[in-house]
C-alpha cells in the first residue's frame, strides 16, 4: 500500500520548470531513495511534500487524505517530517531543546512539558548524540548538526521520514554508523522512509526503490539493481551508456 | 495552584522572591515620603514595561520600537472615559484596547522582519499618536485636565502589581511550552514550522499579550499626571527607553528587564538632576558597550560567571 501518493507534481520558479509531471508512490514500511545531478529538483520536491513551498499543479496524497495547500506545521502532525539539506539547527538552544521542540509541537497528542527532556533524550541516544545533550547546538560540528536534524524530524513522531543529504560530508565511518542508526530507529519506529542522497553506496544498501530525476523530470524508477543497469541514467549521470558497477 | 503543562514546585522560590522584592520596595517607597513613592512608581513602570515587551520581542527576537502605542492607547481609554466610567474597570479596559489594536495590526506587521519590523512598529506608533492627535485637535481636545485622580500611593500599588504580574508572565512562559515555540520562532522559522510549531498563531499571541499590561500602565500613568495630552502618552521615548532596559538588563530571562530598570533608574537618579548632559552621554555609551561587548546584557553577564571554569559554550 503506498502512503504518500504524488501525481503529474510540476514546480515552476519563474521561467524554470525545477519539477515536471512527477508522478511518484511511495510503499508504508519501504525505503525508497530518491537520487539525480545536483538541480534536479529533489529538495524542492521535498520542500513541496513538507509544505515548506507550494506546488504550481498536482496532487499529493498522504495515508489516502490530500495534504496539498497545508501549512508545513500541518502536514508535519499528519505525520510527516523533513530534515534540511542545508542544517537548520536552533543554534541558540541547547540540542535537548532541540529535539524538545519537535516533541512539544510535532506530535498529534503532545506530552506534557515535564516529560519532553526524558523523551528527547531517548531519542538522542538512539542515535548518538546523547553525550552532547546540554550543548548549544551551534556548537555541533558538522556531523553532529546533520544528527540534529535526524533526531528533530524524528521528535515529531513522523510515520513518513524524509531524509535530505544526512550522509554529505560525512566521513565514511560516519556514514557507516549513520546507516545503522537509521536501520534502528526505521525498525523500532515502524518508519516508511523518504531519502535523498549522493552517497551512492549508502543508497543502494539501504533502499527497496530508488527513483531518478534528471532536470525535473522522472527518467526511472526501479531496485537499486536495476537502477545501476539503467542506460538513461548512465546517460544522464555520466553522458555515457556504460553500465554502473552493480550493488553488493 | 497548577498551572497546565509546567511544573510550579521548583518556581516557588523565583516566586516568593518577586513577590517579597516588590511588597519591600513598596514599602520602602511609600515610608519614606513622596520623592521615593514617585521614584518606586517609576520603578515598576518600567519594569512591567520592559517584561511586557520582553514576553514578545525578547522570546521571538522581533524587536518592536512601537510598544508606547499600547501606553498610549491606554492612557487615551482612561482619560475619555475618566469620570464615567470607574478606574478599576476603565484601567483593565485600556488594556484589552490595547492587546485588540495590538492584534489586528499583527497580522500585517508580522510578516517582515528584521529591521523592516523595527522600523515599521516605530512608524505604526507614530501613525497612531498623530491621527489621535488630529481627532483630539478637531473637537478642541488638545489635553484632558484629569482632576480627582487617585493619590500616588494608590497608583504606586497598582503599577507594583502589573509589574509582578508581568515579572511573572514573562518568568512562566519562559518555561511553558508556548515560550519553547517561541524560542523556535525566535532561531529559525522556517524550521519551526517545519516541526509542528504554528508560527504565526504563537507571534500574533505574543505581541497582542505583550501590549495589554503597557495599555493598563499607560491608563494609570494618565492619572498621575493629572492632564492627558497626547505627544506626552505617545512620545517614543518610552519605547526607545523600553528597548535600552531590555538591552542593558538581557531579554529573554524575566531577571534582565528588572536589572535593566533598575541600573537606568540609578544612573538617574545619581546623575539626572545634577548632570543631565552626563547622563544621556553615559546612556549612549552603555548601551553601546552592551550591544557590542554583552549582547544579552547584565543577566548575561552573570550568567556567564556563574558557569563552571573551562566549560565549552
Ligand atoms: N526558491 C527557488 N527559487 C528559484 N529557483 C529555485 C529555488 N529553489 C530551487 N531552485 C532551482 O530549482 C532547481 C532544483 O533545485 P533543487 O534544490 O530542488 O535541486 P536538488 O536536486 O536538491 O539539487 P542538489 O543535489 O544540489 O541538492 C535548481 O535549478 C535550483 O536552482
Ligand atoms: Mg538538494
Amino acid at each position: 500500500m503506498s502512503l504518500l501518493s504524488i501525481k503529474s507534481l510540476s514546480k515552476n520558479f519563474g521561467g524554470l520548470q525545477a519539477l515536471n509531471q512527477i508522478t511518484l508512490d511511495v510503499t508504508e514500511g519501504s525505503v525508497h531513495g530518491l537520487m539525480g545531478a545536483n538541480g534536479a529538483g529533489k529538495t524542492t520536491l521535498f520542500s513541496i511534500i513538507a509544505g515548506n513551498q507550494r506546488a504550481t499543479t498536482g496532487t499529493i496524497l498522504f495515508a489516502g487524505q490530500p495534504i496539498n495547500g497545508l501549512r508545513p506545521d500541518q502536514v508535519c502532525k499528519r505525520g510527516i517530517s523533513r530534515t534540511f539539506q542545508i542544517v537548520r539547527p536552533f543554534a541558540g538552544l541547547t540540542v535537548r531543546e532541540n529535539v524538545e521542540i519537535a516533541i512539544l509541537y510535532g506530535r498529534q497528542t503532545p506530552p506534557k512539558v515535564s516529560e519532553a527532556a526524558a523523551l528527547a533524550q531517548d531519542i538522542l541516544a538512539d542515535i548518538g548524540l546523547d553525550a552532547l545533550s546540554d550543548q548549544p547546538a551551534g556548537s555541533l560540528t558538522l556531523s553532529g548538526r546533520k544528527r540534529l536534524e535526524v533526531a528533530r524530524a524524528l521528535g515529531t513522531e513522523p510515520r513518513l521520514l524524509m531524509l535530505d543529504e544526512v550522509m554529505a560530508g560525512l566521513t565514511p565511518v560516519e556514514v557507516t554508523d549513520m546507516i545503522a542508526s537509521l536501520r534502528r530507529v526505521k525498525d523500532s519506529h515502524g518508519l516508511t522512509i523518504l531519502i535523498i542522497e549522493h552517497v551512492m553506496s549508502a543508497l543502494t544498501d539501504m533502499s527497496d526503490t530508488i527513483t531518478v530525476l534528471h532536470h525535473g523530470e522522472k527518467i526511472a524508477q526501479g531496485t537499486p539493481k536495476q537502477i545501476a543497469d539503467n542506460a538513461a541514467v548512465q546517460e544522464a549521470y555520466f553522458g555515457i551508456a556504460e553500465p554502473l558497477e552493480a550493488p553488493a | 495552584m497548577t498551572i497546565p503543562f509546567i511544573s510550579t514546585n521548583s518556581s516557588l522560590p523565583a516566586v516568593s522572591a518577586t513577590v517579597i522584592g516588590a511588597v519591600l520596595i513598596v514599602g520602602l517607597g511609600v515610608t519614606m515620603g513622596s520623592y521615593w513613592t514617585v521614584v518606586a512608581l517609576n520603578l515598576f513602570m518600567w519594569i512591567a514595561l520592559t517584561q511586557s515587551w520582553s514576553l514578545f520581542s525578547g522570546m521571538t527576537g522581533y524587536i518592536s520600537l512601537g510598544h508606547v502605542v499600547a501606553y498610549g492607547i491606554g492612557a487615551y481609554l482612561v482619560a475619555v472615559t475618566f469620570k464615567m466610567i470607574p478606574l478599576w474597570l476603565s484601567i483593565p479596559l485600556g488594556g484589552l484596547a490595547a492587546g485588540l489594536f495590538a492584534l489586528i495590526v499583527a497580522i500585517p506587521v508580522l510578516r517582515v522582519r528584521g529591521p523592516y519590523f523595527v522600523i515599521l512598529t516605530f512608524g505604526l506608533a507614530e501613525l497612531v499618536k498623530y491621527i489621535l492627535l488630529y481627532t483630539e485637535t478637531t473637537f478642541g481636545k488638545s489635553s484632558r485636565l484629569l482632576f480627582g485622580a487617585p493619590k500616588t500611593e494608590v497608583l504606586l500599588y497598582w503599577v507594583a502589581a502589573l509589574a509582578v504580574i508581568a515579572t511573572l508572565i514573562t518568568y512562566f512562559v519562559g518555561r511553558s511550552r508556548f515560550g519553547k515555540g517561541l524560542a523556535a520562532v525566535r532561531e529559525d522559522e522556517t524550521a519551526a514550522e517545519t516541526i509542528g510549531v504554528p508560527v504565526t498563531r504563537l507571534k500574533v499571541l505574543a505581541f497582542a499579550a505583550s501590549a495589554v499590561i503597557p495599555g493598563m500602565i499607560g491608563g494609570l500613568m494618565a492619572m498621575r499626571s493629572t492632564y492627558f495630552d497626547v505627544l506626552q502618552v505617545f512620545n517614543p521615548t518610552i519605547s526607545f527607553s523600553i528597548v535600552t532596559m531590555a538591552i542593558i538588563g538581557g531579554a529573554g530571562d524575566a531577571r534582565g528587564p528588572i536589572l535593566g530598570a533598575l541600573f537606568m533608574l540609578g544612573l538617574a537618579e545619581l546623575l539626572w538632576s545634577t548632570a543631565p548632559q552626563l547622563y544621556f552621554i553615559l546612556l549612549g555609551l552603555f548601551l553601546i558597550g552592551f550591544v557590542l561587548f554583552a549582547p544579552n546584557g547584565l543577566i548575561g553577564l552573570i550568567k556567564r560567571r556563574k558557569q563552571p571554569k573551562g566549560s565549552v559554550s
